[in-house]
């Protein structure tokens, strides 16, 4: 069970890079000319509703990648394979990034929408609580000095902060919010016409491809950094 | 092509979202693209004084 | 499994299921004050929420919206089975409109109205082009509003 990272490994994912890069170029370009041409408006909102393309995807992957992070952390503290926490350190920048445009183009959206910028309902707070929380995971270890202590605490913070993750997917069924209910759940029939499903769909594979290019780059990133903090102590 | 970049009457909305979303995006790639190549340089370099 | 990785794993879930309870009690807690708004039954049922600085949400009843001037505006918010008039001095969001969700902040007063100085237009989760409408309408398939 013990999985250990070598040379031909990072040597696999250096050579994978230029290919992610090109992949997520081009998926995000076809992304685009979907979700700006080829798509028709909302019967409500108009155009306005495009914003949907971009934040959605950055929604669920800002979860997503959460999730992985708290789940890797978790496995990290009861394996102690620095593996896990290597990849912890990889995804959460991606993850804070994701979570930081949701937060903007949902609020560039509901200025149209709902007539203001931000309200604190329960979903977008709880979203916010999300950002500050991938902050917190990243500063944590950078402020902390004995890494393995940096590792605990901010693995300890990630595990418990998980507990947010439900609450956001949640909010929206749990409370009164503002913020509209899931328009795709897997329990009923999308209700978002398929004519905007497609560049949704194209959208959220970019974001995936991004998310993987960049964590991978991240990755190797960190084991340098890892190498260099063991050669300087 | 006007319809397009009016976008409805929606157009700082709609193009200042996208237009955030990707600066964002490339800016953080590079951020970390470029932070690799220099730490690469730098490991290279005390790996081959070691050496 | 070692007994270490062992004796970690069971530390961990004891652990999780402390902050679990926590968490929960802290949320059932708080109840009141994430619920972002409130509904007419709700609201009619709480005479002592009046007088109270808060939200009210719902759909603008149908045929209820009047203008008196420009600015000053009357409509009454459902859920369905209850209606509390609102007016409101202010502008209007965009998508403001009757048989459509709204979210009004405000003073619940005594009399049993609600007097609103801020509007909130509250979307739902339909996405639409407006010609799939136009034939869901014609077919007589269209269960939206």
């Amino acid at each position: 069970m013990y999985i250990k990272i070598n040379n031909n490994h990072i040597e696999l994912i250096k050579s994978a890079n230029p290919y992610l890069i090109f992949a997520t170029i081009f998926v995000f370009i076809i992304g685009l000319y979907y979700s700006l041409f080829q798509s028709p408006p909302d019967y409500i909102q108009g155009d306005s509703m495009r914003i949907m393309y971009i934040h959605v995807p950055s929604a669920w992957f800002a979860l997503m990648t959460y999730s992985i992070l708290a789940g890797s952390c978790v496995l990290w503290f009861i394996t102690r394979n620095p593996l896990f926490n290597v990849v912890a350190r990889s995804i959460a920048q991606v993850g804070m990034v994701f979570t930081l445009m949701s937060l903007i183009t949902g609020s560039i959206w509901g200025k149209p929408t709902w007539g203001v910028w931000w309200v604190w309902d329960a979903r977008l707070t709880s979203m916010l609580i999300l950002f500050f929380l991938y902050i917190a995971y990243i500063f944590l270890w950078q402020a902390i000095s004995n890494k393995e202590l940096a590792s605990k605490i901010s693995a300890a913070l990630a595990i418990i902060g998980f507990i947010n993750i439900p609450i956001i997917k949640f909010s929206v069924d749990w409370w009164n919010t503002l913020h509209q209910p899931a328009s795709i759940s897997k329990l009923s029939a999308p209700s978002i016409d398929e004519s905007m499903l497609i560049p949704l769909f194209i959208m959220t594979i970019a974001c995936f491809l991004f998310l993987v290019t960049v964590s991978l780059i991240r990755f190797r990133l960190v084991l340098i950094e890892n190498k260099m903090l063991r050669t300087s102590n | 092509m006007n319809e397009l970049l009016d976008m409805g009457g929606y157009a700082i909305f709609v193009w200042s979202s996208y237009g955030i979303f990707f600066f964002s995006l490339v800016i953080f790639f590079l951020i970390n693209m470029l932070n690799l190549r220099k730490y690469e340089k730098i490991f290279n370099k005390t790996k081959n004084k070691i050496d | 499994m070692t007994s270490l990785v062992k004796s970690r794993l069971i530390k961990f879930l004891l652990s999780l299921i402390i902050v679990l309870i926590a968490v929960l009690i802290i949320i059932f807690n708080l109840r009141d004050n994430i619920i972002y708004f409130y509904g007419p039954t709700e609201l009619l049922k709480n005479s002592d929420k009046q007088g109270q600085i808060m939200r009210l949400g719902g759909l603008v009843s149908v045929d209820s919206f009047q203008n008196e001037t420009d600015s000053i505006f009357y409509f009454s918010i459902t859920d369905g089975d209850n209606e509390i008039e609102v007016k409101y001095e202010g502008i209007l969001p965009n998508l403001f409109a009757e048989d459509k969700g709204v979210v009004v902040e405000g003073v619940y007063m005594n009399d049993g109205r609600f007097i609103a100085n801020k509007v909130l237009a509250k979307h739902d989760e339909n996405y639409m082009p407006p010609e799939v409408i136009e034939t869901l309408k014609k077919s007589g398939k269209w269960q939206g509003e």
